[in-house]
């Protein structure tokens, strides 16, 4: 069963400045049990595919063109009514910044029991019992005592634990997570994706992890989708995506991150179009090496290079 | 977590104690404010009062001692409770504040409910629903308020609602005048109606009260109005919110979530609003006929009679001073953040 | 200042071989110790690189070289005067010489002002060019960076992060420094992209013969750009060695546990799935008694939590603070003031 699926999914924001486009076109289908790393860089449009699934687009968003569903049903991610059924309930995020994703003043473990009350029902009691016992489940020290701490007293590890537990007490079908470990230790990174692991095969849910760091994403899923400027570009287990890339950006991608010597970093020449920018063929064509005439006029479309591995891209379809 | 019971209780015992010494600073002040005015001795005796007299009159009133020893005087009678005599009632200036009191605190207590309470749900509905005809309308009205000039409304309210439309009842005193003599055991004419079982009487306290309270109501909304709607804007688009709406939380939550973090800014405003209306109402009491301490003030400095007035400026401080302590401390305990060591 | 501190400078330089001296450097907030008896060198035209997490110091020690923090114990000596601990007038002849680039670019530039705006003043207070000469160095730095004329006349708003980063850098080129501090250059920037600036950085090391200490907690960054590293640990030097040896021969466990996170452990054999911290790192234990990693170290015996630490050398150039990990005679001698039997 299709946890969620976006079909040509486009995403239109209208702002002061003219039109942003920030998805051009996403396809994409999570089905139950799946682990999906979903990586990008800023302009990409990760962000904006969970906030499309989880129906909290920013104001003046539409969605211009293309279908979603949630658990077989369709969706309109502007219909707020509509999505405040499915948040929680059958998709959760868990966000970067945890501490400025908790509310300052209220204890962390009356928060899980807010969000408990909420999708479990039950007394008072009964969710702050139910707190306490999760932030046991994800390695909190002196759960009772802690769950009464406020955000502002634990460190940025410990208050992404907290989030992975209020995401546990909803039990959602579908667990995202967006960049969680953004501005955390790189000690405590492993932790909180093990952590994240953990939860995900507890619940039998589907993951989908959002980040920048192709690594960390490659630790936690089996597969991974690379967006570049609003689409996915290219698709395919992690294990090929990380050490035989076929798209030109994924290629450029992987060599920054893997490609690093004692003496030169590698890099990817130029910089990602502007939002507000129309773009016509590959909106890579500007930083692609691969680049030929075609690429500046004709889109490339998502291609089975070999068994369930797409690549957009003109060059490589040759 | 660093806020443990014996923190809290040197947090209130520091409190406590500036509050002290700032109510004996106050007075002392007063003290010498007052003696560097004069006393009204020719008022007293009179122009042609001989030099016998004037002894007699200076240490009858104990001006004739040096100045430390009336400071000493004066804190000792202020510790009693003694504030002097009214010159006009010739009633112990006390005995007539604790007469007036129960008015100027009804008037002052309905009216803050009331503005607190309408303040916040305007100021909420205006952030949620900026651009609906609610959040216009609600902002109109608010900037009607704080423009408009209290006294002059509070004449316009007679004008229309009394003298054009006859529903309201004659803008003197707080009830009617076949009601005055019912047995009034609290001073709070709303209960006493009540206690007394006299429905008709009640009617008319709470028509007699109408007509102030909404001239104080409308023009001090906005000012509540206002610090709710810019707070609720701006956490309704913080991190912690968007995280309860992600996960699923009602929009009630989402607003009482919204409120919580709003309180030690709201309750400031709030003591402040209260703290005001009940030693400063002077417009209000006086355009009504009130018979509350803004009256009671206002009639003393017409007459030249010092006592009653530094009495009500003592209250007023006091009543402030009382109010932001009380505020501190309910603000350290509603926000986590505050550092009370 | 004690006298193992003569053991730890690295190259064994004498005062003004160096461009930075550090010695024996100590800051403490209260009950935190943010830098404990840190002592480092820096030749000219080289990159010191200085690794560590949140709480390990690293910010604290590089805002006491510009003068911002005033440290507590030890000297810092630039060309082998010292510049610690100076009254601001005595230091300004140094701001020059000592530029800081800041992690966050959008909050190092003044929104209301426009780039070009910024850079002159900034040329005005640590330059003594006349205007014309101002307006083409600024020009000459922005075309060096990458960066547009036009920016001259924009706002930090309307640019990417990645250009503002650019846009702070040749405001610190406009002094001509001897020395730039690089705090996190690369943490807001995105992977394809962090190369641009650190080649850029290099090339310009290259040509104008600066000194680099870059803060990163980003190893592959200190990789590619130090000459030599120092790791540190809640405010202690835990491992300092040229580049090469610390990412191939690796002795500390939080070196390697460092290194394993970041996915680098195929730079050394000496790093293997045992080296994980557990737990958290908290300000109580910075000022614990024995090793500060014990409670979390993979390796820890209990005598590690009793006794002090001392940064011991390995082979010339090499020092580490762990009795375990270091040669025989150094874990036989520790290991002796161990146990006290």
């Amino acid at each position: 069963m299709s946890v969620t699926t976006l079909d040509n999914v486009h995403v239109a924001v209208d702002t002061a400045h003219g039109t942003v486009a920030a998805l051009r076109g996403v396809d994409l289908q999570i089905n139950q049990g799946d682990r999906l790393g979903l990586v990008g860089e800023s302009g990409s449009g990760k962000s904006m595919t969970i906030r499309s699934i989880l129906g909290m687009l920013p104001e003046h968003a539409r969605v211009s063109q293309g279908r979603l569903s949630i658990m077989d049903e369709p969706v309109n991610p502007v219909d707020d009514r509509q999505m405040a059924r499915v948040r929680g309930r059958h998709v959760a995020v868990i966000f970067q910044h945890a501490r400025e994703a908790l509310n300052p003043v209220l204890p962390v473990g009356r928060q899980i029991a807010d969000v408990y009350l909420r999708h479990r029902g039950g007394t008072r009691r009964e969710a702050r019992e139910a707190a306490i016992a999760m932030l046991g489940r994800v390695a909190f020290p002196d759960p009772p005592t802690k769950s009464r701490a406020y955000p502002h007293e634990l460190s940025g590890g410990l208050c992404q634990r907290v989030l992975v537990a209020m995401a546990l007490v909803c039990r959602p079908k579908l667990l995202a997570a967006d960049e969680p470990t953004t501005g955390l230790d790189v000690t405590i990174q492993k932790q909180v994706v093990d952590l994240i692991v953990e939860v995900i095969e507890d619940l039998d849910a589907a993951l989908l992890f959002v980040s920048h760091d192709i690594g960390i994403v490659s630790g936690a899923c089996d597969r991974i989708a690379v967006m570049y400027a609003g689409r996915i570009v290219e698709h395919g287990d992690a294990e090929v995506v990380l050490n035989r890339p076929t798209h030109p950006y994924t290629q450029g991608l992987v060599k920054s991150y893997k490609g690093t010597t004692r003496h030169e970093m590698p890099f990817i020449r130029g910089t990602a179009p502007d939002a507000l920018q129309v773009v016509k063929g590959c909106a890579f064509a500007s930083r692609c090496p691969l680049v030929m005439e075609r690429c500046w006029v004709v889109r490339p479309d998502m291609v089975s290079t070999e068994a369930s591995h797409e690549v957009a891209c003109h060059a490589v379809q040759q | 977590m660093n806020r443990g019971a014996r923190t809290w209780l040197r947090f209130v015992v520091r409190r406590v104690g500036t509050l002290v010494v700032v109510l004996v600073l106050l007075i002392s002040f007063s003290f010498f404010v007052t003696r560097r005015l004069g006393t009204p001795l020719y008022l007293m005796v009179g122009a042609q009062a001989s030099q016998e007299i004037l002894e007699a009159a200076k240490s009858q009133l104990g001006v004739d001692q040096p100045l430390w020893k009336q400071y000493l005087n004066y804190m000792r009678s202020v510790a009693h409770g003694n504030f002097g005599v009214s010159r006009f009632t010739y009633n112990k200036v006390t005995t007539d504040i604790a007469r007036r009191l129960p008015a100027t605190l009804e008037l002052a207590t309905i009216a803050l409910v009331l503005t607190t309470l309408l303040g916040i749900a305007g100021g909420m509905a205006a952030a949620i629903k900026q651009e609906g005809l609610l959040g216009r309308l609600v902002n109109g009205l608010s900037s009607v308020g704080v423009s408009v000039d209290q006294p002059w409304f509070a004449l316009m309210l007679i004008w229309v609602l009394f003298f054009i439309l006859s529903v309201a009842p004659s803008p003197v005193g707080r009830i009617g005048t076949q009601f005055q003599s019912i047995p009034r055991p609290t001073g709070f004419l709303l209960l006493d109606t009540l206690l007394d079982g006299n429905v008709r009487a009640f009617g008319s306290a709470v028509s007699h009260l109408a007509l102030p309270i909404i001239a104080m109501v409308f023009t001090t909304v906005p000012y509540i109005l206002q610090l709710v709607r810019s707070n609720a804007m701006q956490a309704l688009r913080s991190p912690y919110i968007q995280n309860a709406r992600a996960f699923g939380l009602s929009r009630g939550t989402q607003y009482r979530y919204v409120l919580r973090n709003m309180l030690p800014s709201l309750l400031t405003l709030v003591a402040v609003n209260y703290a005001w209306l009940i030693s400063a109402n002077v417009i209000i009491e006086q355009i009504y006929s009130w018979p509350g301490l803004g009256q009671y003030i206002i009639q003393a400095m017409n007459n030249s009679d010092y006592d009653p007035v530094i009495a009500i400026v003592l209250l007023a401080a006091t009543v402030y001073t009382l109010l932001y302590f009380v505020v501190d401390v309910v603000s350290a305990i509603v926000d986590p953040r505050w550092k009370i060591d | 200042m004690p006298s193992s501190s003569r053991l730890l400078d690295p190259d064994g330089l004498q005062n003004g071989e160096a461009l930075l001296q550090i010695e024996g450097v100590s800051k403490r907030f209260s009950t935190l110790r943010a830098v404990s008896d840190v002592t480092l060198s820096l030749r000219e035209g080289e990159t010191l690189g200085l690794v560590g997490e949140s709480g390990s110091g690293k910010t604290t020690l590089a805002l006491c070289l510009v003068n911002i923090y005033k440290a507590d114990t030890g000297r810092i000596l630039f060309r082998g005067k010292e510049v610690q601990g100076l009254p601001e007038h005595r230091f300004r002849r140094y701001r020059g010489a000592i530029q800081y680039l800041f992690q966050d670019p959008m909050g190092s530039f003044n929104p209301f002002y426009s780039i070009g705006h910024s850079l002159n003043e900034y040329a005005k207070l640590n330059t003594d060019l006349a205007p014309k000469e101002r307006r083409s160095r600024i020009e000459a730095e922005l075309e060096r960076v990458g960066l547009p004329a036009r920016v001259i006349t924009s706002k930090p708003t309307s640019l990417s992060g990645g250009q503002l980063q650019r846009a702070a850098l040749a405001r610190v080129l406009l002094t001509e420094p001897e020395l730039i501090i690089l705090d996190e250059p690369t943490s807001a920037l995105d992977m394809s992209t962090r190369g641009q600036i650190i080649t850029l950085l290099q090339e310009i090391q290259a040509e104008r013969h600066v000194s680099y200490l870059i803060i990163s907690h980003d190893l592959r960054v200190v990789r590619t750009m130090a000459n030599r590293v120092a790791v540190m640990y809640l405010g202690e030097i835990v491992e300092a060695a040229d580049n090469e040896t610390l990412f191939t021969a690796p002795h500390h466990p939080y070196t390697r546990a460092l290194l394993n996170a970041s996915e680098m452990r195929h730079l050394s054999s000496r790093v293997t799935d045992r080296d994980v911290l557990h737990g958290e790192v908290t300000e109580m234990q910075s000022v614990a008694k024995g090793c500060k990693l014990a409670p979390r170290c993979p390796y820890a015996l209990k005598s590690c939590s009793t006794q002090d630490q001392e940064l011991v050398s390995v082979v010339g150039g090499h020092t580490v603070r762990c009795w375990r990990t270091t040669d025989i005679s150094a874990v036989d001698g520790a290991a002796r003031k161990a146990d006290p039997q």
